[in-house]
């Protein structure tokens, strides 16, 4: 016998987008860019991976014949994106043929034999705990845009640091992420017991696994999550995923922020600041982005030149009476920090034109930015 | 609407330059054949003095080859540090007709001189101009071609050496281009010329003869660039100063090396000199790259990524020595070696790390190389040396 059933389309396309992100697209492994379809008792649950991340996800579906099949991830997404049916159809065939049925289309898809696809890796329900979905998420967003590019920096730096910390029976998270010139830490207290949470080893989660994570938290509003020796796994009711960690060591970052002499700092506008230094960012040459900071007499003028097109220069209001500054910071870094924040007011604390600045506000508590300037 | 100014590109080729630099220090050297070239044993000529091109020696001949040839002639060996200095005076005449100089190597550039002719006179009389004022202030003579494109001046300039300036009127490439032999076009070396001696195309002229078609069929992709450039169709800008993708050094040895020690003091010798050359240019690089030659001109490359870029020769050194530990020197005999920094940055205006070189250590290493660097400046290279080099001078 082989796999025959009935699925609703908006069920099954939301599902098969889930799963776009981890299908092999490099072909090294051919079938990896299929999806393993499996029955279940009125479900079918599909399977994805790119050996680095797998997700699962269960689909209610009306199963009319039980078996298994892998299908091409990319081409099932879409055309059944393409499709207006209520309800698609799929007959699994001789010869891993699978025909598809969307009202009056037909499709016949070649698939690959189910045996043929890696095992999904197993973990340990008794580990996982529950966690607040919205705090993981504030966690991501406030690091994950600070997390280096692949090959642009040490490998170790192009995850995100996890570590827990429970003090007095109060239990926080935090993430941090560097990319060797920024560096961004955000630490939330928790309602669960994270205690439970295996986390002797440095976890590492590279940046994609933080992606899809991400996305399992915006669909509800509880997810379970354990570490396990070499990897994450995050459970919700329907779906699970699990990432292999990283091998390596995240830099020492709480020595980097304990050397930021708080005494020397300037407060500005948080919007004010990040409008004009977007419109900095548009006159400054691609490669650093460096805009110029002359700070003095509560008085900040920001400037920017590139030598094919111009120049650009703003001067803002600030809180600031100390010596005198001038100094040049890669404009990008400073917008991708304040458009994560929330405070009207935010602290910049500077010391020299060649030591690390420290970002800050009163209303976004957990969170830290660090950029290193650039010598102009 | 007007139609724009035809471009006019001058070619200028130093000729024999670094046997003329060697004829102009030493008077008593002109007439004779001068030949200039590597020192030991397998080194190849430089540049030979057109007296001894008369005996067949030319560039790229093995110097004990060009010894047979014409063993009366003098054999210098070359003096890098007094070309470069006589190739930056004239450059920098160049320079005063355009800011649009190309230069190919120490002796050779591309000028584009379409713009200036308003206020300087025409190419040709740029030309001329540029040919006397080289002669009046460095005693050397330069070739000139002037035409509209790189492709025909570069050819034109040669058409006269030594000592020549032809013109190509705009207009009148292809007329100028049909005579000459095939060879002369880029990209058309031994195979291609006996392909087309087959097809019965001997000059430039001939192959515009030849149904493309056919060119197609026998020369692929190259058939139809070969049509443009017999017509003179060379779009190719003059680029002035191309930046600089990579730093590197390489050394063929006299003898092939087979002790890994000695092996390793070769690379710290080159580290030495690309850090240095890296810091005097102000740039710092990422990848290392490291050049393996064996006997049998095997050749490989391994490269690493470093975590931030350097421009210090320790740094260098290490990652050099674990990428040569990961080829068969030591076990198979080397005959070349090379090392070279790319991913370059500006060191100045880098954007700074919150993790790396401020460490004591490396901030001591700093001013150590800055120091050495000050020293080897104003004393010579060789000056101060690792210790390590210094048994490479005695042995």
């Amino acid at each position: 016998m082989s796999l025959i059933f009935n699925i609703s389309r908006d069920d099954f396309l939301s599902g098969l987008a889930s799963l776009q992100n981890v299908t092999g697209k490099k072909g090294t492994i051919a079938i990896l860019s299929n999806l393993l379809i499996e029955s279940q008792s009125d479900a079918i649950r599909m399977t994805a991976t790119d050996l680095e991340i797998g997700i699962r996800n269960t689909l209610p579906a009306e199963i009319l014949s039980e078996g298994a099949i892998t299908l091409p991830a990319k081409k099932l997404f879409e055309l059944v994106r393409e499709s207006d049916a209520a309800m698609i159809h799929i007959e699994i065939l001789e010869n891993n043929w699978a025909k598809i049925t969307c009202d009056s289309t037909d499709y016949k898809l070649a698939g690959m034999p189910s045996d043929e696809y890696p095992a999904f890796p197993e973990y340990d329900e008794k580990n996982l705990v529950s966690l607040n979905s919205d705090d993981l998420k504030e966690l991501i967003d406030k690091t994950i845009f600070s997390v280096a590019q692949e090959g642009e920096s040490q490998f170790n730096l192009t995850g995100i640091l996890v570590e827990k910390e429970s003090t007095e029976g109060r239990n926080k998270l935090r993430m941090v992420s560097s990319d060797g010139h920024r560096l961004s830490l955000m630490e939330k207290e928790v309602e669960s017991d994270i205690g439970l949470l295996k986390m002797e080893k440095t976890i590492l989660i590279p940046r994609k696994g933080m992606q899809e994570i991400k996305k399992f938290c915006e669909a509800g509003s509880v997810v379970q999550l354990c570490f396990e020796e070499k990897q994450a796994v995050l459970k919700t009711e329907q779906s699970v995923i699990v990432i292999r960690l990283m091998n390596g060591d995240f830099p020492d970052y709480r020595n980097i922020i304990q050397v930021v002499n708080k005494a020397k700092y300037f407060e500005l506008n948080r919007m004010k600041i990040m409008t004009s230094m977007k419109r900095m960012n548009l006159f400054t040459e691609d490669r650093y982005n460096a805009v110029q900071f002359e700070i003095a007499n509560n008085k900040l003028i920001l400037s920017s030149q590139s030598m094919d097109i111009g120049s650009a220069k703003d001067e803002l209001a600030i809180a600031y009476e100390d010596a005198p500054l001038k100094l040049g910071f890669n404009g990008k870094y400073f917008v991708e920090t304040l458009q994560v924040m929330s405070s009207d007011t935010v602290k910049a604390y500077i010391n020299s034109e060649e030591s690390p600045c420290m970002i800050q506000g009163e209303e976004d508590p957990g969170f830290i930015s660090i950029i290193m300037p650039m010598k102009i | 609407m007007q139609t724009p100014l035809p471009r006019r590109i001058i070619h200028l080729d130093m000729d024999a330059f670094y046997a003329s630099v060697e004829i102009l220090d030493n008077p008593t050297l002109r007439g004779r054949p001068v030949v200039v070239g590597g020192s030991c044993q397998r080194g190849v000529v430089s540049a030979a003095s057109y007296e001894a091109r008369k005996y067949g020696i030319r560039s790229a001949l093995p110097i004990a080859m060009a010894r047979k040839l014409c063993p009366q002639a003098v054999f210098l060996p070359v003096r890098m540090a007094r070309y470069q200095e006589l190739s930056q005076r004239i450059m920098a005449i160049f320079a005063r007709f355009t800011p649009l100089v190309e230069p190919l190597s120490l002796d050779e550039a591309f000028l584009d001189v379409t713009a200036s002719q308003t206020l300087l006179g025409t190419a040709e009389e740029i030309a001329a101009r540029i040919r006397m004022l080289v002669r009046e202030e460095t005693g050397l003579t330069v070739s000139a071609g002037v035409a509209s494109s790189k492709l025909v001046a570069k050819i034109a300039s040669d058409l006269d050496k030594p000592d020549g300036l032809t013109i190509v009127p705009a207009g009148s490439e292809e007329e100028f281009l049909a005579p000459l032999p095939i060879a002369r076009l880029w990209g058309v070396g031994a195979a291609t010329r006996k392909t087309l001696a087959l097809l019965g195309v001997k000059t430039i002229g001939d192959l515009k003869k030849l149904p493309p078609r056919i060119l197609a069929a026998k020369l692929g992709k190259l058939g139809p660039l070969l049509v443009d450039s017999a017509r003179g169709i060379d779009l190719r800008p003059v680029e002035p100063e191309r930046e600089a993708k990579s730093i590197g050094n390489e050394e063929t040895f006299a003898t092939d090396l087979f002790d890994l020690r000695r092996i390793e003091q070769e690379l710290l010798a080159l580290c030495t000199r690309v850090g240095r050359r890296a810091r005097r240019h102000g740039l710092r690089g990422r990848t290392v790259t490291l050049k393996l030659k064996y006997r049998d001109f095997t050749q490989i490359t391994r490269s690493r990524t470093l975590p931030a870029a350097s421009d210090d020769e320790q740094t260098l050194y290490t990652t050099g020595r674990d990428l040569l530990a990961k080829t068969e020197a030591g076990s198979r005999p080397v005959r070349l070696l090379g090392l070279s920094l790319s991913s370059l940055e500006t060191a100045e205006r880098g954007q700074l790390s919150l993790f790396s070189p401020t460490t004591k250590k490396e901030k001591c290493r700093r001013h150590l190389s800055h120091a050495i660097d000050a020293i080897s400046s104003r004393f010579g290279e060789g000056a101060i040396l690792p210790g390590k080099l210094l048994a490479t001078e005695k042995e």
